[in-house]
């Protein structure tokens, strides 16, 4: 039941993706501008690492982890800057590069010296969705005692969709990894791996979407990010 | 337990329910938390337009107002202008004509015709002068400020105006008497211009909360569905609003046009 659930909702999770990906060299052909190249980068090597995860390019002794801890800081360092970029408020902007610094620290000592190279940096990688989460709120905040909120129209806004999709995601990721640690830890992962899984893929779909639907907001009105 | 018991499940399958209601939870959490988030969004979004859209009426009103000052100083001045400057050189004129008039024994009927168009033209002058004369507007009543606009137009000849008043005379504030006569002056004014119209029509009726004003002419009349350039008719709302009325505008092309005014009486 959970396999075929799982394998129902991982096909259009990678759909999801490539669909992003696509409107995103879209944007970038359209716009050519600094956020639309990042974004086309990063979803690029999202699609890179995703699926050649599933295709076991990456596996060493049994496990693709390594990449991930790669590729999550980089993630991070992206949706990051955007927010620095897109936060006008210089105490709101310096705590968020302090906040990018110690997850860098902290990425290197919990790969290097707490869980290992081989195994998912989860610690980090649910400290950096915190940090993203704060991100989304310092900019929902600023943005909401701003005077020239008046003129955003919410539902057109790509930064809109692109905070939804982000909150979403990694408020999610934080459960579902302290969820994949828990169960690591008391030898259950077996039984809940596709409850897991669902949940996985379900945020991914959530995340790329509305990424997308960022993208066509920014193709159809081409406001600034 | 509480699972085993209504499912009579395993520890394996009730662990998977368990986590799946946790899993789904937590997606209507997350779901609420966004939900929450934006239609605070929205709610303060609302607020600010309200805020803006007070902050632009103030604006409004307080632009309209230095208008209106700005008009009476400039209507105060060209009256002083009348009766200091105009009106002294006009009587002088004819003072001098009528001692020419004495001095030749045969005056010829040009000097006559002359002085009797000064006389006309100095009468003229002086109501002009009052009825631009913002004090002389604020010593009479609304009634008698409008005969003698009536009076002077229908001494000029050009126009038939009629004058009817329904109800009690009743006091009303200087500003708003002061802003009622301007906006019919603006309507006459407007007739005269561009109507084409061989008749005025001018009927008050002193209501018990508010003076109601309606001026209609026979003219060519016009359509409102069309949007002038002309800010006439726009000032003549915009006035009406600024002291708690409101004006209505009323055309059909060769129909006439009839402009309904509402104004309270503030004391």
């Amino acid at each position: 039941m959970f396999n075929f659930l799982k394998l129902l909702i991982e096909a259009p999770a990678y759909i999801a993706e490539l669909v992003a990906f696509v409107i995103s060299a879209i944007l970038l052909i359209r716009t050519r501008n600094k956020e639309s190249l990042f974004f086309f980068i990063l979803l690029t090597l999202t699609c890179f690492v995703e699926l050649g995860s599933a295709y076991q390019l990456f596996t060493i002794k049994k496990t693709n982890n390594w990449i991930f801890n790669i590729f999550n800081p980089i993630e991070f360092s992206f949706y990051v800057w955007l927010y620095y970029k897109n936060t006008p408020v210089a105490l709101y902007r310096k705590r968020i590069l302090i906040g990018l610094f110690a997850l860098y620290l902290f990425y290197i000592i919990d790969t290097l010296f707490i869980q290992g190279v081989l195994y998912l940096s989860t610690y980090a990688y649910i400290t950096g969705c915190i940090l993203l989460i704060y991100c989304v709120f310092n900019f929902y905040q600023y943005w909401l005692n701003t005077i020239t909120v008046t003129a955003i129209k919410v539902m057109q806004w790509p930064m809109f969709w692109v905070s939804i999709g982000v909150f979403i995601f990694f408020g999610g990721e934080v459960f579902l990894m302290s969820y994949f640690q828990y169960f690591l830890n008391t030898h259950k992962m077996e039984i809940l791996f596709p409850v897991w899984s669902v949940l996985s893929n379900l945020l991914n779909i959530i995340l790329y979407t509305c990424l997308s639907i960022s993208f066509l907001m920014q193709l159809k009105s081409q406001p600034k990010y | 337990m509480f699972i085993n018991i209504f499912f009579d499940a395993t520890e394996e399958s009730a662990q998977i329910l368990i986590g799946i209601i946790i899993s789904v939870g937590m997606i209507f959490l997350l779901g609420g938390i966004v939900f929450y988030f934006i239609a605070k969004f929205i709610k303060k979004q609302k607020e600010h337009e309200v805020e803006l859209k007070l902050i632009k009426q103030e604006f409004e009103k307080q632009s309209l107002q230095s208008q209106i000052e700005i008009q009476e100083q400039t209507f105060n001045a060209i009256s002083q202008e009348i009766h200091d400057n105009v009106g002294q050189m006009l009587s002088l004129a004819k003072v001098q004509m009528n001692i020419a008039e004495e001095q030749l024994k045969n005056s010829p009927s040009h000097l006559k015709d002359a002085k009797e168009n000064i006389t006309r033209a100095l009468d003229d002058l002086r109501d002009i002068a009052k009825n631009l004369n913002t004090d002389r507007i604020e010593e009479l009543d609304f009634v008698q400020i409008l005969q003698t606009e009536v009076d002077r137009l229908n001494k000029i000849k050009k126009i038939e105006c009629n004058f009817s008043v329904i109800g009690a005379n009743r006091k009303m504030g200087n500003k708003h008497k002061l802003i009622a006569f301007r906006i019919i002056q603006e309507s006459i004014n407007n007739i005269l211009k561009h109507a084409n119209a061989s008749k005025i029509n001018i009927t008050i009726n002193f209501t018990k909360k508010e003076l109601n004003a309606t001026i209609t002419d026979n003219g060519i009349g016009f359509n409102t569905s069309v949007k002038s350039n002309g800010l006439g008719l726009q000032n003549i709302i915009k006035r009406a609003i600024l002291i708690g009325g409101n004006a209505i505008v009323k055309s059909e092309i060769d129909k006439g046009t009839s402009i309904a005014i509402n104004i309270p009486y503030e004391q």
